[in-house]
This record gives C-alpha cells, structure tokens and sequence, in this order.
C-alpha cells in the first residue's frame, strides 16, 4: 500500500525533517508513528499526502509514484486518502453534514448518492444525530469524529491520521481510538501519528519510532 | 475518459453557481466594493463610447454638408459630366448648377438687378457650368478631388481641404482619448477586482486548503471564484448601464430649454440605436471579460499549491 525508499526531506531553511526512510507497509496495517514534536512525523505523512516532496528518494501510495505529482492526478489519489488532522480543519460557517459532504459535492454526485454516503460515515463516528449543528456547537471530540467522517466519507483504503488526539481529553482520545480500530477492522489501511502516552499505551498494533528524522525501531 | 451526461454536467453547474453564491454571500462587503468600482469603471468607458459616438454623429453631419464644387470646361455637357462625376466611387450626390443660374445668384448676392445690363457691360457671362458633389461621411475628400481633377471636361476643383483635415484630426484625437481612457478603465477595475478576489482567497484559505487535501480538482477549486468575477462584471455592467440610461434620458426631458449651441453639442444620442445594442452589449462583454480576467489573476497563483 505505502512504500518509501531511502527518502530524506530537508527543509528550504536547512532543518533536516527525515533521513533514510525505508518503509513498506502493507495493505490493512495499523501502524502507529512515535517521536516527540519535530521528529519528523507529520512531515512524513505529507510526504504520502502529497503536500510535500522528498528532496531526495522514492514514495509509492497505491502503487503510484508521487514524485512530481500535482494536479489533477495528485487529487484523483488523494480522493484514495483519508486525511486526519489535530487541528481538524473544518469549514466553520458549513454544517457537519456539509463539511463531510465536501468532496462528493466538488465531485458532482447526485444528493442522494451524497446523503446515502455521508449517514453511514456519520453513523460511523456517533454524529448522525449533529449533522446540521456548526463546527463551534460542537465539543472538541465531536469536531475531530466530524473530520474523521469527512476522511472517510469517500471510502479510502488509506487513512492517516496526524496526531488526531491531540487537542483532546482522554475520553475522547480512547473514543478516537476505537473508532480507528473500528476502520481497520473494516480493511482500511491506517497509519497514525502520536506522542500521547494515553494512546500508545492503548496501542495494540505495529509501533515504529521517530528520532530527529531517523526511524529507530521498524514495524 | 470521464464520461459526462447531461445530468451529472447539471448537477456540477448547480454545486459550482450554489458555491458561487455562497462566496457572494460570505464576502459581504467586500463585493461591493468590487461591483462598485466596476460599476463606476463601466460608467466612465460608457461615457466614453457615448460622447465618441456623439462626436461621430457630429463628424457624419459635419461630413454630410461637405461639397466639392467641380467648374466645366466650356465645351464639357454639364449633363454628362454629372453621369460622369455621380460614378466616381464616394460621391453620393451631384447636382447641376448652369452658369446662368450662377451668374444671377452672384448678381443677387452683388444686389444688382438689371442682368442684362451686367452681362452686356461683361461682354459675356464669365462663370463656367458647375457641378456640385456631395460626398459620403468618412469619405476621404482629397483624393475623391484629386481623381476629379484628372477627368476629361473638368476645368477647376474646389474643395473645403482646411475643414476636411480639420474633421479627419479631430475625429483621430477622440478615438486616441477613447483608447486612452479605456486602457486605463481596464487596469483600474483589473486591481480592483483581483485585489477584491485575493482577499476573498485570503478569507477562504483553510477552505481551500481542505478542498486540496480531501482531492479536489483544483478547476472547481477556482472555478467559483471565476464565477464570482463574472458576477462582479455582469452586476457593475447592469448598474453602469442603468445609470447611463438615466443620464441619456435625463438629458432628452432636459435639453430642449438649453442654448442652441448645447443642443448642438448634445444633438439626440438617445435616439442613436448603438446605445440600446452596442451600449449593453459593450459593457455586459467588457464587465464579464474584465472580472473573469482579474480573478483567474487571483486564483493562478492556486494552481501551484
């Protein structure tokens, strides 16, 4: 499913965020990305986002290269992307339903398809019953299980998930947890990054460490 | 390939205009500082198109009361002549004027009465047979004299020269001055409009950035923003051409009590059927095209992210 060869990332201003990554991960995998703030962890999952290029090595998603990838093509892959964010990015002046809906609505489904697409994802992650509230009457577990619907909305097979606990309580981050656990039961391929020690002590899958950029411990 | 039938186009356009609309809707004031300053853009290029019109109108009427005068030879047929005069391409119209009956003009003019007594003091009638030409406006009065000159029968060619390059000057002057301000009225509403554009970019970023990330293509990233120029465009079009109907309509109920030379200068634009076609037609064209422009200005930047 993912595949990364002898890729480094350095930053325009000299940081250097990844060295030497070699990793394959399979199809249904869970894995678990660790290592402390400025590791290198989101910067790797942009690089499978596409959002970033490596300045040096190959990354494969889906069997396709993205090296030099954009436009149209970069957007058809990323429709194959669940993307999760800790800051969870929703449109505020749009309803739940409506930020989930996004995609199918740039894509030009029929609303029926959209409704019959959008319930089950809601369902999914416990909000069917807050798809016309905003995003600020929402509490903080509740707008990261929105963005969690939109992520899958489109039924990706690969979810990745960038510190999608992070800006929440316990409670929620164990709830956000499970409904992960939930996806990859369901055969979607998620790959998670964390610091919390909440989560990867709750973490019962593949655990792979980042350290100023270098993996320390592989899958 | 993508297939497209007409229902899934259908469904596309709609989610494009209702977000379309929505941007409208979110951007609040700042449209109207878009649609304003279009609206006063296009308000200036009419201006400009009704006062070149205006002066064209002058020119042709200036350009109608332009006559070559063409003396005979004495053995010429003034009768052939005007066949032959009538045929050179840019003549609309020759007339016959007997030497006779110039000669009695001159003498009225000259008050004196008694003709014969004149013409027997002369020995003869001194003019010559005179054929006179009215030509078409915008015709180009020199050369239509100078190929005059060259025919068999023609003795003398006079013609207005002084006013005619006059007319051609002026008439130059005014479509330099429409060129001018046009340019200028495009660049002002090109700023306005893709600075208004941008902002709305600015206010939309994480929007944007989320239509990125989720896989959107990034044509309906930015075609509603394409969109929203159009609307910038047709909207300034439609409120400049109201005022300017205003305006044109306002001066017919007005001018009749204005001084003669008013009159003249004004003339009756809102009868000339270029400002119920060309007019919206001009504004509804340069609007759209102007707001599309500047807001492909502000999204193309979009394109490399």
């Amino acid at each position: 499913m993912v595949c990364l060869e002898q890729v480094h990332k350095v930053y325009p201003n000299g940081a250097i965020a990844l060295q030497g990554i070699n990793l394959t991960i399979s199809k249904g995998a869970f894995l678990l990305i660790t290592g402390r703030s400025g590791s290198g962890k989101s910067t790797l999952l942009k690089l499978l986002y596409g959002a970033e290029q490596p300045t040096t090595g190959q990354v494969f998603v889906a069997g396709a290269s993205l090296q030099n990838m954009q436009g149209r093509a970069l957007a058809l892959l990323r429709r194959k992307i669940g993307v999760i964010f800790q800051d969870y990015k929703l449109i505020p002046n749009r309803t739940v339903k409506e930020n989930v809906a996004m995609l199918l609505m740039a894509q030009g489904l029929p609303p029926a398809e959209i409704d019959k697409r959008v319930f089950p994802a809601l369902k999914m992650v416990h909000l069917a019953n807050k798809q016309d509230c905003f995003p600020d009457q929402l509490s903080g577990g509740e707008q990261q299980r929105t963005a969690i619907a939109r992520a899958i909305v489109n039924r990706p097979p690969l979810l990745l998930a960038d510190e999608p606990t992070g800006n929440l309580d316990s409670a929620n981050s164990l709830q956000i947890l499970k409904i992960l656990e939930k996806l990859h039961g369901l055969g979607v391929t998620v790959i998670m990054t964390s610091h919390d020690n909440l989560v990867i002590d709750n973490f019962a899958h593949t655990r792979m460490h980042l350290n100023n950029g270098c993996l320390v411990s592989q899958p | 390939m993508t297939t497209y039938t007409a229902s899934t186009l259908a469904i596309k356009l709609r989610y494009l205009l209702r977000e379309t609309w929505l941007g409208i809707k979110r951007s609040g004031w700042m449209n109207w500082s878009a649609v304003s300053a279009i609206a006063i853009l296009l308000c200036l290029l009419g201006l400009g198109l009704l006062a070149s019109w205006q002066m064209d109108n002058i020119l042709a009427d200036l350009g109608n009361q332009l006559e070559i005068s063409v003396y005979l030879q004495e053995a010429a047929e003034p009768q052939k002549m005007q066949a032959v005069l009538s045929a050179v391409a840019g003549v609309a119209d020759a007339s016959i004027i007997p030497k006779d009956q110039a000669w009695q003009a001159l003498l009225a003019e000259m008050g004196k009465s008694g003709i014969d007594q004149v013409t027997e003091l002369l020995g003869a009638n001194p003019l010559a047979d005179e054929v006179k030409l009215r030509v078409y406006p915008n015709a180009d009065i020199a050369a239509i004299a100078k190929q005059i000159k060259q025919i068999s029968g023609v003795e003398e060619v006079w013609y207005t020269s002084a006013i005619a390059q006059g007319l051609e000057q002026l008439r130059l002057a005014i479509s330099l001055v429409s060129a001018a301000l046009v340019g200028i009225c495009v660049l002002a509403a090109v700023s306005v409009i893709s600075t208004t554009i941008r902002l709305i970019i600015s206010a939309r970023k994480t929007e944007i950035e989320v239509l990125q990330l989720v896989g959107a293509t990034q044509r309906w990233i930015t075609l509603p923003f394409l969109f929203q120029g159009i609307a910038y465009g047709t909207l300034g079009a439609a409120i400049a051409y109201t005022m300017l109907l205003i305006l044109i309509r306002s001066l017919a109920l007005v001018l009749d009590s204005q001084p003669a030379l008013v009159q003249a200068l004004l003339g009756q634009i809102w009868q000339d059927w270029r400002c119920y076609a060309i007019l919206p037609l001009t504004l509804i064209s340069f609007g759209t095209g102007v707001g599309l422009f500047s807001s492909w200005l502000a999204v193309r930047r979009l394109s490399g992210s």
